[in-house]
């Protein structure tokens, strides 16, 4: 941990250095603030009534008794949200692009947790008791579960308006299919493959404070949402007002992990009331609340897989049918229902792929983006693709992996369906990952494991992190889209005492960007990261954000930092402009930045500080060249080289970056009741150039948690009426220290060729866990783990089923 | 957080408590909180009256007797038991306490808020049950004491009653224990357990597997998965473990734990 501040030596570079983070200091004080901290006069606390049910009619709603009592400042329901705001905008055409999405529910409850009225009083215990003064009518209807059942003729259908639940469909082929199958030695089936539902519980639930400016029609919207852009553009259309009268602020953020991109309904409730009422809205998601209804990740089964594969463990292609669980609404989605196409091949070779993909609506809670959205579902799948051809063909996974993997000397490699991975030496990772966990030694230790009546189970999980989104990927979903490539925007200033100010259009929740900025910032100006000021948090009036703004997708370390670098490099440019002006026409290539200043190369001491500059720019500015075209006020925006993907052939290049994880898990377990312990584990990550280590450390070491809990724990689970089991800590297990295993990391740098760093995007690829675990499963057991998630009892189950 | 509105009194004496319990059937004993404020969080629960024991001397502390026999407090933290020089006459009790959760909860967590919850996953209640401890049970009209055995009457249910308290929980003397445990999580909530205590014969008490701490007795550890076996367990299921797995883990913690008493 970070526990001094030294001051870094001027004219030294520190990209790749682990310089202490910024945000640390105010953060481990206490100093930090989060949205919850974010008070007004007058204002009122939202309570949500929820639904109980997971599928029922809303016969009738009386919020009477609730707004008699003192201190009830008032109400919201449904009726008024379909009277006063439009459908959210949908992702998919027909049949999914069809349903009705409003910010509470509207004449039905399709999930246990809905929204369905919002309260607002005094304080927040007031506004839970009136809650309970509202009396909602339902009429119960038969709950849909199981999303394998939700095509069934006789399966109840959630949203009338689209007719069934089916949400989205998609036929996915590249290569030669049949050609692949007639080649092959062998054709290895798996009848059915789940990975399961769970999010990545970030500390600190959702949460908005809202104000309405009645005169100017504007809303101030703080809140811990790590996608304004999406927000605006969701909420706006819907609340009938245009973006400039929404503004986003933030911050800090508890964690975000993907989930914290969809609360647009619960602000446009926020929104609503705060006009209603004329009064600032406050609301803080409690636990439970979020459990119920905010962000699950997608649950998805892979049936019917087919493998092609020879009997020296090379790897033709697959097929399968991916059926994806979105929940009650699609809020996100069906995005999932491409994302995953980033990946298609996981690591390896095979050009033969298809993948019927299928998306339906259950009762289930809402599916949201979720560290590794999408990717890490079907990377998991060939991940246990591999371990169960190894295990069929009776081949060591380590070598059937080595076989198949794209070589380094395919870098950059095209994969069948067009996306291009940048760089990487995968083979190289896993010997340092297998070296780490002592991999030689492992028959002793088997047999070690054994004299102590333990079965030793070793796992490998590689997968891939892939960054910075080309969303025209989102036209191979729906045509009729019209978004493509990317965007991220940085401004950086000299102010009028000469200091270095950074705006950063994204939204951090704790990847450490003001401490990476400052480092590009601190390179290109030649000067310390401590006089670099990058603003904490995010304010959509600072106008340094666009259309794509945000955290999320693993794309700071190519989008953010590129802005940066240009935004920096622009203000050098500058500065050696006004600098060559004022010292009576020097060329710019005569000057260099240095010591907090510029000066001329020849003779130093003719030697202007930032100080100066800025004074000149802003106060002193008489005398200057008209012609001089310099503000030191350099807004940049970064655009990453992408093309539209051809929709017909679902080809293209989909993400920039494919920073690349390879994970081993060593696992004890214990034959009599199925308890395991993660004995040893190792994590090698190649994220291209690394500019501050310790934070890529921090990112790997908190996604393998998130992984290792989803593998063992995690779980949202439902009982068939469509409650869910584990609403809350009591059930849902996240992985404690005590938990976590001695972890052990290392690391390979193959830079971007594509990006002006050659960084790549990395907060993402904790998902290796999940497969490392279940990989580990699978050999001590000896049997074929087809769920990604194996809690003790399922693992007591596999020992039976090999008994 | 946003509880229900509810009267507190904190009473200086037993007397005031066991008064203060008695004269309305809402009121209910406020021990360290670790179960009952999240259910009132939660408003599962909602009682008229907490009624806090944290001010009560006399419901505090651990004696050890010339004999061997443990005296201890109800308001006793897990932590203090911990650290008591006093308990480890009885080592297991220390074992199992610092296994219950974290740091925090140890804290504040109390043996006797352990015992009269008396939730099917709890440590204590099996614990108890093993080690032939004895409670001792005050209300307005006098004291009695009840064995472990028939201390515990169904989920959430003691032989407390409605303006009683736990006053007192006297362990015998003994060293020769075990328990065992498979939980969510390291130190986590309990899927399954077993105590044994070896007094004479193996005496087993099952927890997680029936609304109250199971009793088996066995000759030797050999024999003890056949006593649970005859015990014709019927545990529930839930999202954590079905009912044959508990059922499973039974027999086999019992085995674990009757080994290390005899060890």
């Amino acid at each position: 941990m970070t526990t001094v501040a030294p001051q870094v030596e001027i004219g030294r570079s520190t990209l790749g250095e682990s310089v202490p983070r910024k945000e640390d200091r105010r953060l481990t004080q206490g100093q930090g603030v989060f949205v919850d901290d974010v008070k007004r006069h007058g204002m009122g606390y939202l309570h949500f009534v929820r639904s109980p049910y997971a599928h029922a009619h809303i016969a009738s709603i009386d919020v009477s008794r609730a707004e008699e009592i003192k201190g009830v400042y008032g109400t919201l329901t449904g009726e008024e949200v379909a009277a006063l705001t439009d459908p959210f905008f949908q992702i998919a055409g027909a049949p999914g692009g069809q349903i009705k999405d409003f910010s509470l529910a509207v004449g039905k409850v399709r999930y246990v947790g809905e929204p369905v009225v919002a309260v607002v009083a005094e304080t927040r215990e007031l506004a839970r008791d009136a809650s309970e003064l509202v009396e909602v009518e339902y009429e119960p209807l038969p709950a849909l579960v199981d999303a394998r059942k939700a095509l069934d003729p006789e399966a109840p259908v959630l949203h009338d308006d689209a007719g069934a639940n089916l949400m989205w469909e998609g036929v996915y082929e590249w290569g030669d299919l049949d050609a692949a199958f007639a080649e092959a030695d062998r054709v290895v089936r798996i009848p059915e493959l789940h990975f399961h539902r769970f999010n990545s519980t970030p500390l600190e639930c959702d949460g908005a404070l809202v104000e309405y400016n009645r005169g100017t029609g504007q809303w101030t919207i703080h809140t811990n949402n790590q996608f304004p852009g999406f927000a605006a553009i969701m909420m706006g259309p819907a609340m009938r007002t245009g973006l400039d009268k929404l503004r986003f602020v933030t911050q800090d953020i508890g964690g975000g992990f993907g989930n914290k991109i969809t609360s647009h309904p619960q602000l446009v409730v926020c929104c609503l009331l705060a006009r209603k009422l004329n009064r600032p809205v406050q609301w803080t998601e409690w636990r439970t609340d979020f459990h119920l209804s905010m962000s699950h990740g997608n649950e998805r089964w892979f049936r019917e897989t087919e493998v092609a594969v020879k009997d020296d463990g090379t790897l033709l292609g697959f097929r399968t049918k991916a059926l994806d669980d979105a929940g009650a609404w699609l809020r996100y989605e069906p995005l999932g229902g491409v994302i995953w196409a980033q990946v298609t091949p996981g690591m390896y070779r095979w050009r033969n792929i298809r993948v019927d993909f299928t998306q339906v609506a259950t009762n289930k809670a809402p599916v949201s983006p979720n560290r590794g959205y999408s990717r890490m579902q079907h990377l998991w799948f060939t991940e246990r693709v591999i371990d169960i051809v190894a295990r069929e063909l009776q081949l060591d996974p380590v070598e059937v992996r080595k076989r198949n993997y794209v070589r380094v000397e395919d870098m950059p490699y095209e994969t069948p369906n067009g996306c291009v991975y940048d760089s990487g030496d995968y083979a190289q990772m896993l010997d340092i990952a297998l070296d780490l966990i002592g991999w030689d030694s492992m028959n002793d230790r088997r047999a070690d494991a054994a004299a102590r009546g333990k079965r030793l189970g070793v796992g490998i999980g590689s997968t891939l992190d892939s960054g910075t989104n080309n969303f025209g990927q989102s036209r191979l979903i729906n045509p009729e889209l019209q978004f493509s490539g990317n965007n991220e925007v940085a401004t950086v200033k000299l102010d009028i005492f000469g200091e270095i100010v950074v705006t950063l259009g994204t939204t951090p929740q704790g990847q450490g960007h003001e401490t990476t900025a400052a480092q590009v910032v601190a390179e290109i100006l030649n000067c310390s990261v401590d006089d670099v000021h990058v603003r904490a948090g995010h304010d959509s009036y600072w106008n340094s954000h666009a259309g794509f703004s945000g955290t999320y997708a693993s794309q700071f370390a190519v989008t953010g930092l590129s802005a940066v670098k240009g935004a920096t490099e622009m203000l050098a440019a500058e500065i050696k402009k006004l600098a060559g002006a004022v010292f009576g026409g020097v060329p710019a290539d005569a000057l260099e930045l240095a010591d907090g200043g510029v000066r001329i190369k020849e003779s130093p001491d003719a030697f202007l500080p930032f100080m100066a500059c800025g004074a000149i720019i802003n106060a002193n500015n008489a005398g200057l060249p008209d012609d001089l075209g310099v503000t030191l006020n350099c807004r940049y925006v970064y655009r990453p080289p992408f093309q539209v993907p051809d929709v017909e052939r679902k080809f293209g290049n989909l993400t920039l970056t494919y920073a690349a994880q390879i994970h081993v898990a060593v696992v004890e377990v214990d034959p009599e009741t199925g308890y395991y312990d993660i004995v040893d584990y190792a994590a090698v990550d190649d994220c291209g150039k690394r500019i501050n280590p310790q934070i890529v450390e921090g990112q790997v070491m908190g996604a393998t948690a998130q992984a290792l809990g989803a593998a063992v724990h995690e779980v949202f689970s439902y009982d068939e009426d469509g409650n869910l089991l584990t609403p809350n800590f009591y059930d849902y297990h996240v992985p404690h220290a005590l938990d976590m295993p001695r972890l052990q990391t290392g690391y390979v740098e193959s830079p971007s060729p594509f990006t002006p760093l050659g960084t790549k995007g990395m907060g993402e690829g904790g998902g290796a866990g999940i497969h490392a675990v279940c990989a580990a499963i699978q050999d001590a057991t000896g049997a074929v783990v087809t769920t990604s998630h194996n809690p003790y009892h399922r693992v007591w189950e596999l020992l039976e089923e090999t008994a | 957080m946003l509880l229900r509105e509810v009267e507190y009194v904190k009473p200086s004496s037993l007397a005031d408590a066991l008064a203060a319990l008695a004269a309305n059937d809402g009121a209910r004993a406020l021990a360290g909180g670790q179960t009952l404020i999240n259910v009132m969080k939660a408003r599962a629960a909602s009682p008229d009256v907490l009624v806090d024991l944290n001010g009560l001397d006399e419901l505090k502390g651990i004696e050890l007797a010339a004999d061997g026999t443990l005296s201890i407090g109800p308001m006793t933290t897990y932590a203090e038991l911990v650290g008591s020089a006093e308990a480890r006459a009885r080592p297991i009790l220390g074992e199992v306490c610092a296994q219950i959760a974290d740091v925090q909860v140890r804290n504040r967590g109390t043996i006797g808020g352990n015992l009269c919850s008396n939730d099917p996953t709890n440590h204590l209640p099996p614990l108890m049950a093993a080690v032939g401890a004895e409670l001792t049970i005050a209300g307005e009209d006098g004291e009695r004491t009840v064995p472990a055995s028939a201390f515990f009457l169904g989920v959430y249910m003691t032989a407390v009653q409605q303006g009683e308290l736990l006053t007192r929980i006297t362990v015998p003397a003994g060293k020769r224990d075990g328990f065992a445990a498979v939980t969510l999580g390291v130190d986590g909530t309990c899927i399954a357990n077993a105590a044994a205590s070896l007094d004479g014969s193996l005496r087993i008490a099952l927890g997680c597997v029936d609304a109250v701490p199971v009793l088996v007795e066995a000759g030797s550890p050999d024999d003890v998965r056949a006593a649970v076996r005859a015990a014709k367990l019927d545990p529930p299921s839930d999202v954590h473990a079905s009912g044959a797995y508990r059922a499973h883990l039974a027999e086999v913690l019992a085995e674990r734990a009757a080994r290390q008493a005899m060890r």
